[in-house]
């Protein structure tokens, strides 16, 4: 099938499915289910006065925020775990009931910590983004070259030395799979934690439309996430494909990075 | 690593963490880390009053349900997507757009749509399943061996024996791994929905401790939670060992 | 006689399968075609046992594969009991008939079911199996010797006896044609002695029509009625040679007919000049 007989089929998909949308949103009122064009007018209008900035920095924090505080940790405890075995399998233990959690189950506990500010959603990205990373590194380390590991010890090299020279570069591809699977998630779950207790950002402004029974709003919402998710992770796939050139058979899934 | 050791190592870690709680309850007090003790009683006194088992059922059956039409719906769609290369090829952007919407996200377009009831909750949890199933088996299809299907047709199968006989097979470790992976994500989905939108289960318990700042009641829901997955886990390992006599 | 194009009007009842000038290709991406057989001519008569040889990659597996019609030839016809089943312009149907069985080279056993219920399978396709089918399986089993086996998964039997197992699968199967793609080829001598002997007496009882691949030079002379040697880039028949030697033979001692080395030089010397490029 040849490329442009494929873009056509999209576009044409597009088309009519968002013609279909405008139809049925103009025939039904837009009430239920808005229009394409009221959408992008209002996408456009929230830009313009800023709302839009506004709200999705804070969602944007917020993912990053609890990005970097559950990613740290959870590469660094897998990595640090290599050469203890008995304090991992202690720590799998344990992990396993933790990941067992449901992570949205903690969110009252964190607003009752934390209050409704971006405190909570903040450890709620935190607490998902652990394991994900956690899971994903650890399996970087278990399939380091054991070869490669015992040449290196024989030159002497101290356990910092063998975690910085041979550990990392081979566990490098797995943490970055980590990252980019748990990307989604970190904005997912911003989104949630907005949803259900906030005063600010792309979730609450979800959450505010529906029961101001703005619909389009809602949609403006939902639009945003979507693009930004988007654009994180073909970002994100631009600079891991820069970085491994050299790696040969990752995993070929096209659904990756998607929550 | 003997197992013995591995097991000692697995005790010790949860000794461990119930010893960081008692500290943290010692350190902090009851309104931040209430006692281990604390917890357990409210566990007796939800269980006799029948009140646990009333919110384990009203999640469970969301949960259920919401697992069920969702694990077939994505298992349908990744079925159709691979019958037809061409519908297939057309339809990838935009599922890739589709599935970075964050299902959660959706709960308010729900709840404006269909309102508190059973419906918006039930198709939070499908939604969050079916994509996730639809990844593993859409993949999975690919894997279903070229060479048994044809050794199948020398034989004479039709292709609803095909389906049948050599594609089912294949495809169900699949199916199994996406309902393992989706079941966290499902229970946190149903928890949300009852957040917004319950008047019982699980989710509307702990929500309704918070509200009280009851504390105890708050990490009795969180474990009641996390009971509710592990109990989930256990069923479908115990299914999947049924079903799937072998790898193939 | 529904044929088309030049095969002649009256066809000796005795052919069962007729390969008039086939072909198969496949295309490169630069346009060209590269072809792995080519205006192959072959007549296989009702009741015989053909065995076809020749050099890696000569395309043996290939004109199976065409005679089971899982593959579609790209040129050429290939006629069944006098109607043609295969050509470049009809869609690839195997099964369609259910009168050829396949022993391929990877024994293809479905992974998810014991031995009894794999040489079952075909038999359950066609429907209910009746009790002689239930019998004719059970009798194949203890044949291949197979017979403490049949409660395992087929990961839990060594290369050889998976390979008996498929053989004992196509056997139960009894259609009237069987294809055999090297089936004795990693088996211990012991065990391909007995198979040799037993294949040879099923053979010869259920009066089928065989096609069977072997590299095995004394095999082939030891089974086949006639021996067919592929060779060339692409491929076609250089050798047709018709084995003399008496009915019923024992492939053990096949080497002490007298007619052997005559045969046996025959087809060596094909194979070389077929290897030299």
């Amino acid at each position: 099938m040849s490329p442009r007989r494929l873009w056509i089929d999209r576009l044409a998909l597009a088309c009519v499915t968002l013609a279909a949308w405008e139809a049925v949103g103009r025939l039904r009122g837009a009430y239920w289910i808005s229009s394409p064009t009221l959408v992008v007018e209002r996408v456009w209008a929230l830009a313009l006065n800023g709302d839009l900035w506004f709200h999705g920095r804070f969602t944007l924090a917020e993912a990053f925020g609890g990005f970097l505080l559950g990613a740290i940790p959870g590469c660094a405890v897998a990595m640090g775990l290599r050469s203890h075995p008995f304090v991992r399998s202690a720590f799998l233990g344990v992990a396993a009931i933790g990941y067992a959690v449901p992570k949205t189950a903690l969110v009252p506990l964190f607003i009752l910590w934390l209050g409704v500010g971006p405190g909570a959603k903040v450890a709620l990205v935190a607490a998902a983004i652990f394991f994900i990373v956690f899971y994903s590194t650890l399996n970087g380390v278990d399939a380091v070259d054991q070869k490669l590991l015992w040449s290196a010890r024989v030159f002497g090299a101290s356990e910092w030395q063998l975690l910085r020279h041979v550990v990392w570069p081979a566990v490098v591809p797995y943490v970055f799979g980590g990252l980019r699977v748990a990307v989604p998630y970190a904005i997912a779950g911003a989104i949630v934690g907005e949803i259900i207790s906030s005063n600010r950002g792309l979730g609450y402004l979800a959450q505010f439309g529906a029961s101001d029974f703005d619909t389009t709003l809602v949609f403006v919402s939902l639009v945003t996430v979507m693009l930004i998710v988007l654009s994180v992770s073909a970002a994100l796939s631009q600079v891991q494909q820069r970085l491994l050139r050299w790696q040969t058979g990752s995993s070929q899934d096209p659904h990756a990075g998607t929550a | 690593m003997t197992p013995r050791r591995m097991f000692l190592a697995k005790a010790l870690g949860l000794a461990a963490f119930a010893s960081v709680w008692v500290l943290a309850n010692r350190w902090v007090g009851d309104y931040w880390v209430p006692g281990i003790g604390q917890v357990t009683a409210r566990f007796w006194q939800e269980l006799l009053a029948g009140k646990l088992l009333a919110d384990l059922w009203a999640t469970s059956q969301l949960l259920v349900t919401g697992t069920v039409i969702g694990a077939v719906l994505g298992c349908a769609l990744a079925c159709v997507l691979r019958l037809s290369a061409r519908l297939d090829a057309m339809m990838q952007p935009f599922i890739t757009a589709i599935m970075s919407i964050p299902k959660l996200g959706l709960v308010p377009l729900l709840v404006l749509w269909f309102g508190t009831g059973w419906a918006p909750k039930v198709m939070l949890v499908a939604l969050t399943v079916l994509f996730i199933v639809f990844s593993l088996v859409y993949a999975g299809l690919v894997t279903v061996s070229p060479r048994l299907t044809m050794t199948a047709r020398v034989f004479g199968a039709t292709p609803l024996q095909l389906t049948r006989h050599i594609v089912i097979p294949s495809v169900l470790p699949f199916i199994f791994t996406g309902l393992q992976v989706a079941l966290p994500w499902a229970v946190s989905a149903a928890l949300v929905a009852e957040y917004l939108a319950a008047k019982v289960g699980i989710g509307h318990g702990i929500e309704e401790a918070r509200q009280l700042s009851d504390s105890v009641g708050v990490y009795y829901g969180i474990v009641l939670a996390t009971i509710l997955v592990l109990l989930g886990n256990g069923v479908l390992s115990i299914a999947r060992r049924f079903a799937i006599r072998v790898q193939p | 006689m529904t044929m088309k194009r030049d095969l002649p009007e009256t066809i000796d009842a005795g052919v069962l399968l007729q390969l008039r000038q086939l072909g198969i290709s496949y295309g490169t991406g630069s346009g060209e075609r590269c072809w792995i057989l080519r205006d192959l001519d072959l007549d296989v008569r009702q009741g015989e046992f053909l065995t076809i040889m020749g050099s890696s990659g000569a395309g043996k597996s290939t004109l199976l594969n065409l005679v089971a019609q899982t593959l579609q030839p790209s040129a050429g016809q290939i006629a069944f009991r006098g109607k043609v089943v295969g050509g470049a312009d009809m869609p690839a149907d195997p099964g369609s008939s259910r009168q050829i069985g396949y022993v391929t080279q990877d024994d293809n056993l479905l992974p998810w079911r014991t031995v009894w219920d794999n040489v079952m399978f075909p038999l359950t396709l066609a429907g209910k199996p009746s009790a002689s089918d239930v019998e004719r399986a059970r009798r194949v089993i203890d044949q291949v010797g197979l017979t403490q086996w049949t409660k395992h998964y087929p990961h839990q039997l060594s290369g050889g006896m998976r390979k008996r197992a498929s053989l004992a699968r196509t056997l139960a199967y009894g259609p009237p044609v069987v294809l055999m793609d090297e089936p004795f080829g990693a088996l211990d001598a012991e065990t391909r002695a007995q198979l040799q002997a037993d294949l040879l007496d099923l053979w010869a009882s259920e009066k089928k029509t065989i096609l069977f691949v072997t590299h095995d030079i004394n095999e082939a002379i030891a089974l086949g009625d006639r021996i067919v040697v592929l060779s060339g880039s692409p491929g076609r028949v250089v050798l047709e040679r018709t084995i003399d030697i008496e009915r019923p033979r024992n492939p053990e001692l096949i080497f002490k007919a007298p007619t052997f080395a005559g045969h046996y030089d025959a087809v060596r010397s094909c194979l070389r000049a077929a290897s030299q490029p």
